[in-house]
């Protein structure tokens, strides 16, 4: 981690920056779809909407009345039917409390009806590890960082290659929501290559749970101070989502600064829902995660010698 | 039968002998120095004709026997005539001596006053190593790169960029050579410096168009960059100490006007300068460049001559004594002329060149990364120049080649294991034939045509994919896989490319030419980002990457004013390229075996009006140069707008595409020992993509271009004014001696006025985290590289 502090130093000294506002080309909008569901005992909500202009951060326009319904693939039976709660938003209810929504390792359809038109899109449930402990490691201060403490979770990938995650933490009951906190990982590591199956997660993508911050001096603040409070919540996410997600953090994480000059250009990220009209494009993502969590308060015998 | 044979025989020797011809020929050197002058004029006024020196210093004129009068000129030095009387063949080597100025008018050419007319070359800029000092750059370092950039057709995507862009090119489309060894990526730190050392060159030139037969291997230009020798008289050491980094040559003979050598080295010394203001370099940082060039040259007999040349740099970026990339280059040249006989001069070059580039992350061995990139090769060229009359001009040889290239070599440790990936090396030939004639038709009509045959095998051992067809833009993945035996042949490819020029001469002072030429590139130079940087890699042609092709067109009017005082251009092109490489959205360049799965090929189309005014003489000179340019790529896979279901490509622009680059560049001499320059330049601003919409996922913003089109936008105009005094130390000091040290102070404004050019525009959410009930707000943000006023001091020295 500290070599990106490094880089952030040796940018500043060359390269320059300034927000601008600027217009943009016009162009048509796009039906978009929010369809990242878990697999819970809760009420789960899937969004559709047509996209704001790039600057525009306020509501989009909804799409009401659309008939939303998700199947099982090998059981027809099993289907979670999704009301309009409200227009553009489409809620499936659990009938008992113990109803969850989807079962693990089944595979699942998702059929949109708006208008005539059918929208379609494949996902997997997969299984997710517990998450068996939360520890802090402790660094000392140096010219680059005051003494602090890192957290460290700790799960182990489960057997057999090709699963994949979505780690999200909160600090203090605050999200870390940067795009560059959006961590995932490939079975233990961050892709393929990196051939860690059924080990626990390594050593950055454990660390990825700690907020970097840094003062005015460029140093950095110590993520977590005793009396803080740490929330880790371990996703399973299909495959196609783990690249989608990977793709998100490339086109979202801009470091800027010195960063520019090795920046690739902007691209547009593939959907897995697809139009039954081939000359339409849609944006958004269906999936469907089971979650495992563990929350932490930090005290002083949470604190560990960690390798 | 056997009578009339004899008669025949006969006949013809006594014809033959009747109408002998003898060569004049030799050498034309500086005479304070030794150094070969390059292109100097050999005129024989008695036939108004004769040669221009070679990249050697060789001429060879063959003519009736009688009596000549030949004159040797080269500008800046003092003619000299000799009165021959030619019964023989007469070699004659010449030296010529600098003209002594008083009043210091500028040496702004380094050819022939009428050279822009009378030569058969367009699309040519040579600039002389005098020009070159004389203007400004950053940090008051001469600069050979940025001077090129100051010509028509020539320019940059900015401050930070590598490389240089000509007619619409991409920066791996160029031939960079330093005394005919490639160099794969000319600049240091990122664009702000090329690796020539000033100190160490001698001559250089810049073909844009109408390229000759015996340069073949890229397809947009060719930079031909020759050292100097080294002076072969007596030692001489030049040097500067500027605020970057500082340069030392010194050269001198091994054994008096037979043998030479120069080393000339420059390093930076940002980091060792700044360590007493901070910290960061520490444990280890280090933030420095070095480049080494070095030469030796041996006159073994009158028809002898070999070279060695080396070149070693290197850039460092390093965050701490373990992290950081580095890369550079390592070449190796030796060359022989050989002079089989007076008419016939040859060339033989070897090289080896190396270029590798790494990249260190980890503070430990157990957690870390390492990669490193690599490209080997191997050259044989040899060449020959047959001065067959005064006429014609023959030339032909050979190139072959041998490519080793090592994508990536990495490593990986995580909590102690370590994970070797690597991508298999890959190896490849390639070769060229060529043949040429510069045949002058009369004395208005000059003609310049040849061919060049080119061929490339993409050779194992190794892998190779046989690929899935796919809506373009999306990856493909193999759908089979083979093994290549040692040395087998995986593809191969051919090309013949054809080329011409021809000069009509419309009176003494102007003069129209037009050329054509094809070409043929097989390694590519990958890149994804903005501007190019030395994370790029260079890729061989496979199976499923085909060799990039060029058809390019040029027409151009030329004349001279006032005696040569006044030059002026008006020059028109047309290119047009097949296979060129894009990357489909969502690309994975690094550490990709198989990258080809990513890459998308289409077409290209650029074209241009070049302007170019230029004052030659006088204590206010300089030029002017304008061109206006379109530079286009049509691929399948991008800007496909609305047709989803085939993807096929629209014409968008390159990410190099400038409509207007105007460059202005003056001196002035103010005194004897004072001068000053400034150089403007002004650039349209570059295109870039930009999203046209945003939607959630959950807490994620994320951008959209929903048109689907490519660099739809602009970013803001470049333009930025330098300016540099130059103050060339007393020749004469105060007790009367004349002072040994020929010093100079040069004092640079960089970026006079503090414009912050834009290098890109990025879009994105800030840098602070939101609360869990809203959305990011989306913004752009202006990234300028070096986008500040800095002046520097230069103290430049000469024993």
């Amino acid at each position: 981690m500290k070599n990106f502090f490094k880089i952030l130093l040796l940018s500043s000294i060359i390269a320059c920056e300034q927000d601008i506002t600027t217009g943009l080309p016009e162009s048509a909008p796009l039906v978009a779809f929010d369809a990242w569901i878990y697999h819970a005992a809760s009420p789960q909500t899937i969004d559709i909407y047509t996209t704001n202009t790039y600057f525009d951060s306020s509501e989009p326009a909804r799409i009401g009345g659309a008939v939303v319904v998700v199947t099982n693939v090998n059981d027809e039976a099993e289907t979670y039917t999704f009301a309009e709660a409200a227009t553009g938003e489409y809620v499936w209810n659990p009938t008992t409390p113990t109803d969850t929504f989807a079962t693990i390792g089944e595979e699942y359809i998702l059929n949109i009806q708006i208008s005539g038109t059918t929208y379609e899109s494949l996902t997997n449930l997969s299984a997710v590890p517990s998450i068996d402990s939360i520890y802090w490691r402790f660094d000392e201060e140096d010219a680059f960082i005051e003494d602090s403490y890192f957290a460290n979770f700790w799960a182990r990938d489960l057997e057999g290659p090709g699963d994949t995650y979505w780690i999200k933490s909160w600090k203090n009951g605050e999200l870390l929501n940067l795009p560059g906190e959006i961590n995932v990982a490939y079975d233990a590591a961050f892709s393929e290559d990196g051939d860690a199956d059924g080990l626990f997660f390594i050593q950055p993508i454990r660390e990825l749970i700690n907020p970097f911050d840094f003062d005015d001096e460029d140093k950095l603040i110590s993520p977590f101070d005793l009396g803080d409070s740490i929330y880790v919540e371990l996703n399973s996410i299909s495959q196609e989502a783990f690249f989608f997600l990977q793709q998100v953090q490339v086109q979202t994480a801009r470091d800027g600064g010195f960063g520019e000059l090795f920046a690739v250009p902007l691209a547009n990220i593939q959907s897995n829902i697809f139009s039954d009209d081939p000359q339409e494009k849609v944006v958004g993502f269906f999936n469907i995660s089971a979650t495992s969590s563990l929350g932490k308060l930090f005290t002083e015998d949470d604190i560990r010698i960690i390798d | 039968m056997k009578r009339f044979a004899t008669l025949l025989i006969v006949l013809v020797s006594l014809n033959a002998k009747a109408q002998e011809k003898f060569t004049i020929n030799g050498y034309v050197k500086d005479a304070a120095n030794g150094e070969a002058l390059i292109g100097a004029t050999v005129l024989v006024r008695e036939i108004n004709g004769g040669n221009i020196t070679n990249v050697y210093g060789y001429y060879s004129i063959t003519v009736p026997p009688g009596d000549y009068t030949v004159e040797y000129r080269y500008i800046g030095f003092l003619s000299q005539t000799m009165q021959i009387s030619l019964s023989d063949n007469q070699r004659i080597d010449i030296e010529l001596a600098e003209e002594s100025t008083q009043l210091q008018e500028v040496v702004v050419t380094a050819e022939p006053e009428d050279e822009n007319v009378s030569s058969v070359e367009m699309s040519v800029a040579n600039l002389d190593i005098k020009t070159i000092s004389k203007i400004p750059s950053f940090l008051g370092e001469v600069d050979i790169v940025k001077s090129i950039q100051l010509l028509p057709g020539v320019s940059t995507v900015g401050e930070g960029a590598s490389g240089f862009n000509v007619r619409g090119g991409s920066v791996g489309q160029n031939l960079v050579l330093l005394d005919e060894a490639p160099v794969y990526n000319s600049s240091h730190m990122l664009g702000f410096f090329s690796v020539f050392n000033p100190d160490a060159v001698k001559d250089v030139k810049l073909y844009k168009g109408g390229i000759p037969a015996r340069f073949g291997g890229r397809l947009s230009s060719v930079l031909d960059i020759r050292m100097k020798e080294g002076n072969n008289k007596k030692m001489e050491i030049n040097g500067g100490v500027g605020t970057i980094f500082s340069r030392l040559a010194i050269e001198g003979p091994i054994k008096k006007e037979k043998a030479s050598f120069i080393i000339a080295g420059r390093r930076s010394y940002l980091d060792v300068l700044a360590r007493p203001f901070t910290d960061i370099f520490d444990n280890g940082a280090a933030l420095y460049f070095y480049d080494l060039t070095t030469k030796a040259n041996y006159n073994i007999s009158d028809k002898d001559r070999v070279f060695l040349s080396g070149y070693f740099g290197r850039d460092v970026f390093n965050f701490d004594d373990r992290q950081g990339i580095n890369w550079g280059s390592k070449t190796a040249t030796f060359r022989w002329n050989h002079l089989f006989s007076e008419r016939l001069f040859s060339n033989l070059t070897f090289y080896l060149s190396d270029y590798d580039y790494e990249l260190a992350f980890g503070e430990n061995d157990r957690d870390k990364f390492e990669w490193t990139s690599n490209i080997t090769t191997y050259d044989i060229k040899p060449e020959f120049t047959y001065f067959m009359n005064t006429k014609n001009e023959l030339t032909f040889g050979a190139e072959a080649l041998l490519y080793r290239f090592s994508p990536a070599d990495a490593l990986g440790a995580s909590d102690g294991e370590i994970v070797e990936f690597s991508i298999p090396h890959k190896r490849a030939a390639e070769y060229g034939i060529y043949v040429g004639n510069e045949q002058t038709v009369s004395d208005k009509l000059t003609l310049q045509y040849g061919t060049r045959l080119s061929g490339f095998k993409h050779l194992g051992p190794g892998s190779y994919y046989t690929l899935n067809d796919t809506i373009p833009g999306f990856r493909r993945s193999p759908t089979d896989v083979r093994q290549a035996d040692d040395w087998e042949t995986i593809k191969s490819y051919m090309n013949l490319e054809p080329r011409f020029s021809a000069k009509y001469q419309l009176s003494k002072t102007s003069s129209v030419k037009a050329s054509f030429n094809r070409t043929a590139q097989y390694i590519h130079l990958v890149s994804n980002t903005t501007a190019s940087n030395p994370l790029d890699i260079w890729t061989p042609s496979t199976n499923n990457i085909k060799p990039q092709t060029g058809l390019q067109w040029a027409a151009g009017y030329f004349r001279n004013f006032k005696d040569n005082t006044y030059e002026f251009s008006l020059e028109t092109y047309y290119r047009r390229t097949r296979n060129q490489i894009d990357y489909i959205d969502g690309a994975e360049l690094f550490i990709n075996e198989l990258i080809e799965g990513d890459v998308l090929a289409g077409a290209g189309r650029a074209y241009g009006l070049e302007f170019y005014a230029k004052k030659n003489e006088g204590r206010v000179n300089g030029w002017v140069s304008y061109t206006l340019g379109r530079s286009e790529l049509k691929i399948d896979g991008i800007n496909f707008l609305n047709d989803l279901e085939n993807r096929s490509g629209n014409w968008y622009p390159a990410r190099y595409d400038q409509l207007h680059n105007f460059k202005a560049t003056g001196f002035y001499e103010v005194s004897n020992r004072v001068s000053i320059s400034a150089n403007f330049t002004y650039l349209t601003g570059t295109p870039t993509t930009f999203p046209t919409h945003r939607y959630q996922i959950e807490y994620l913003t994320i951008p959209e271009n929903s048109a689907n089109t490519r660099n739809n936008l602009r970013i803001p105009d470049y333009h930025r004014l330098d300016l540099s005094i130059t103050i060339l130390g007393r020749a004469i000091a105060k007790n009367g001696w004349v002072r040994k040290n020929r010093d100079s102070l040069v004092i640079t404004f960089y970026n006079v006025y503090n414009r912050k050019n834009p290098f890109s525009i990025y879009f994105w959410q800030g840098e602070d985290r939101f609360a869990i009930d809203e959305v990011a707000e989306t913004k752009a943000t202006q990234v300028s590289i070096l986008g500040a006023f800095v002046p520097s001091v230069t103290y430049n020295f000469k024993f």
